[in-house]
């Protein structure tokens, strides 16, 4: 691959497993998967997926059309590396860490650079690419949002968060994030970030992850989906037609031992399919299901894998769903078994994402 | 099964051994749920909407929402499942969807936890972070049980708050519809906007530490001054200034200079203090009396510090539906009384601005007052009598006709 100035291709081969018959992705990180994502369709020749691990390092693999999995680069930080984010014409990717910095890691070159510095971890990092700007969105335990233009030391805007910050996301033109202390706050990004508005959170417990989605005629972001350690995820217009369209349901949750009581998971990320507007969300439950929000029905929920889903993703064009089991602290440090490798797999997904055909 | 009534009213005193059913959080997720399950309903079970609800329970209490309560109640019940259901135990709470947190419930997420573990491996001593962890496992049951086995003057305070937050939300929503129309149209996202440079950084630092600073800002700017009016009054600090500085209704200038000086913090929590003064002779400890409940953390100074300086409307009455709420009635309608004066009461005033777009008269007097032939005669007795017995405060706002 010529975008990648120096293919890295130390990673040693590994067995392949998945409860779901799926295709393992080659060398996976060595501890925790905390995030993954493709990149962009736009002009790329071919699919790359990045993870962010709290080995400290960040891995790209080509994906090839069969599913198999090239190891191409990594980068490391000094601290677990907590998100990642690519540019939008796929040359970059944007690294967040718990060293407080986060990089920008241009594939040509394979250099990374330091391009922010927070006070605390950084938690979410998202590329905004606006007609008049283009800017990278940090949040940080450090209770800020910052946004930074990659070239200068100083963050060209600072946005106080209520709270430690806990989950983003962003599609332009619309950012939200949520924080610790159930705070929800949505920004508008035309010509500069923006709050829009403070919202009250609809679920009742700690948010853990957010996913923007868009309206399927107008292809604008409309709302978002966020997910809560209470195995419940909400949908949420930021301005609904009908109070109604807003609802939460229940997701990652089992049926415990004791006297028929559920036990209840966290929700660990939510991802939404780029073409059918249908979502997949990931659990503690060591589950991944597949949702389709409008008719509110369940379309799939995989088998129990050995080990929480941490992260997930789709590709741009649909057809692959990426997901990582590796553990997730939900048990604290007594639930960690360090026999237990992460493992990321590639599910070919596009027919099982279909929008339910019983419509409400 | 027939839900107990005892239960709901949250004085069931057969507990677990009752032969009603008293619904728990488990099965029924969230407060509504409750009752939806007396409704029969839903075949799909992913299907939910908070209207549901509504739709299918008469209204209670004139309006259609769980009383504070059963909230209560359903809280317990949740701190009761937390310990068992596996969920990660440090996370904070709501009282319900959509509500402010429970205070002390302060979040800490797995992956902090996760970073303290490394960290401490790092530095070979992984001491502390066990200790931090145990520290915050303890903390946690601790403050789960304390709801779990509520006293009633935690499950006072509970209510009290929940009144507050619900009669503020009540009292801001309504207006925004009007008044922020010009940021609800289709595709928020879509407006071309323009921003003074000066904004941009510092605009969206609120003032949210407080419980009860969440609203929408565009709500609270509408109103800066009617807030300053009608909020400082009702605290009976200095009622010359809420009437003087009260707009006639319908008239809401934009200059919110003044309400910041009033609002300051220390202020509106003095002032508050000195209200409760007249719950004193109460034998139990004031709802608001931070400083002998359970949590000590004295919520009620950032909680009415932020809620009157944001919320037009919301702290005047917010002290209405507490359980001692005749003397706070009595003080907010020497605020409210500009024209037409005591007699008819607090509400009416407000009533008159409805035409701006405030609740309407029978929504405010459902919410803050009970109808008196809705309460028990115990809890009549309780009224009105000159005091207050211990173990048998009411858990309902007190009738209109006993407040004036």
């Amino acid at each position: 691959m010529s975008i990648f100035g120096s293919a890295n291709t130390s990673f040693g081969p590994s067995t392949n497993y998945s409860a779901m018959k799926d295709i393992e992705v080659q060398s996976p990180p060595d501890d925790s998967v905390s995030c993954l994502k493709f990149s962009p369709g736009t002009n790329m020749p071919s699919t790359f997926l990045i993870a962010g691990s709290w080995d400290n390092n960040v891995r790209c693999w080509e994906v090839q059309q069969s599913g198999q999995t090239v190891p191409k680069a990594q980068q490391t930080h000094t601290g677990p590396v907590l998100d990642v984010d690519w540019s939008d014409d796929g040359t970059k990717v944007f690294t967040a860490s718990c060293d407080k910095t986060a990089k920008v890691w241009d594939l040509n070159s394979n250099q990374a650079i330091q391009i922010a510095q927070h006070d605390a971890p950084v938690k979410t990092i998202h590329w905004i690419k606006a007609p008049n700007y283009s800017c990278v969105m940090t949040g940080s335990w450090d209770k800020t949002l910052k946004f930074w233009d990659t070239r200068t030391p100083n963050p060209i805007a600072t946005i106080q968060l209520p709270e430690r910050c806990y989950c983003a996301d962003v599609k332009y033109p619309m950012a939200v994030v949520g924080t610790a202390g159930r705070e929800l706050i949505v920004y508008q990004l035309e010509n500069q970030p923006q709050e829009f508005s403070k919202i009250e959170s609809p679920l009742k417990f700690q948010h853990r992850c957010v996913s923007i989605f868009m309206d399927k005629k107008s292809n604008a972001p409309t709302g978002f989906a966020i997910g809560s350690i209470e195995g419940r995820v909400a949908i949420h217009y930021v301005n609904p037609t009908n109070p109604k369209d807003n609802f939460t349901f229940k997701c990652h949750r089992s049926n415990g031992t004791t006297n028929g009581m559920q036990d209840i998971y966290a929700v660990n990320g939510i991802s939404f399919h780029p073409v059918h507007g249908t979502l997949a969300t990931v659990g503690s439950d060591c589950r991944f299901s597949f949702w389709d929000k409008d008719a509110r029905t369940k379309l799939k929920t995989s088998e129990q894998f050995d080990q929480p889903l941490t992260a997930c993703d789709f590709n741009a064009q649909g057809n692959a769903f990426a997901y990582a089991t590796s553990y997730d602290w939900s048990k604290g440090h007594e639930g960690f078994d360090p026999n237990k490798k992460p493992h990321i797999f590639l599910r070919s997904c596009f027919d099982e994402l279909k929008p339910s055909m019983k419509k409400t | 099964m027939v839900i107990c009534k005892f239960f709901m009213q949250g004085n069931c005193r057969y507990g677990n051994s009752c032969k009603f059913e008293h619904p728990s959080a488990d099965n029924t997720g969230y407060a509504y749920s409750a009752q939806r399950q007396l409704f029969g309903n839903s075949g799909n079970r992913y299907k939910w909407s908070s209207n549901d609800y509504q739709k299918q329970q008469g209204p209670k209490q004139g309006q259609g929402q769980v009383s504070s309560a059963d909230v209560v109640n359903v809280i317990i019940n949740e701190m009761t499942e937390w310990e068992k259901n596996k969920m990660w135990p440090f996370s904070c709470m709501a009282f319900e969807k959509e509500a402010p947190c429970i205070p002390d419930f302060v979040d800490t997420s797995p992956e902090e936890l996760r970073l303290a573990a490394y960290e401490a491996l790092k530095d070979n001593n992984i001491q502390p972070y066990i200790q931090q962890v145990q520290s915050l496992s303890e903390e946690y049951s601790k403050k789960r049980q304390m709801i779990r086995q509520a006293n009633l003057t935690l499950r006072q305070k509970l209510i009290a708050l929940i009144d507050e937050y619900r009669l503020k939300k009540s009292r801001s929503s309504q207006p925004s519809g009007l008044f922020s129309a010009g940021s609800s149209t289709n595709n928020p996202f879509g407006n071309q906007l323009s921003f003074m440079s000066s904004t941009f950084g510092n605009a969206p630092t609120q003032p949210s530490q407080g419980l009860f600073g969440k609203d929408n800002p565009s709500t609270a700017s509408a109103f800066p001054s009617g807030s300053s009016g009608f909020g400082t009054s009702a605290f009976g600090a200095t009622p010359s200034v809420g009437i003087g500085s009260s707009p006639a209704p319908g008239a809401y200038p934009s200059s919110n200079s003044s309400s910041q000086g009033i609002f300051g913090g220390n202020q509106a929590a003095g002032s508050f203090g000195a209200q409760a003064q007249p719950f004193g002779s109460s034998p139990t400890p004031s709802a608001f009396g931070a400083t002998s409940s359970a949590f000590g953390a004295t919520p009620s100074q950032g909680l009415f510090s932020a809620g009157a300086s944001q919320s037009p409307f919301g702290s005047g009455a917010s002290a209405s539906p507490s359980p001692f709420g005749s003397g706070a009635n009595s003080t907010s309608s020497v605020g409210f009384s500009k024209p037409n004066t005591s007699g008819t009461g607090a509400f009416r005033q407000s009533n008159a601005s409805g035409a701006s777009g405030q609740p309407s008269e029978s929504d405010v007097t459902s919410t803050v007052y009970t109808p008196i032939d809705k309460l028990t005669p115990k809890e009549l007795a309780e009224f009105k009598a000159p005091h207050f017995t211990l173990g048998n405060l009411p858990t309902k706002p007190p009738p209109k006709e006993l407040c004036f």
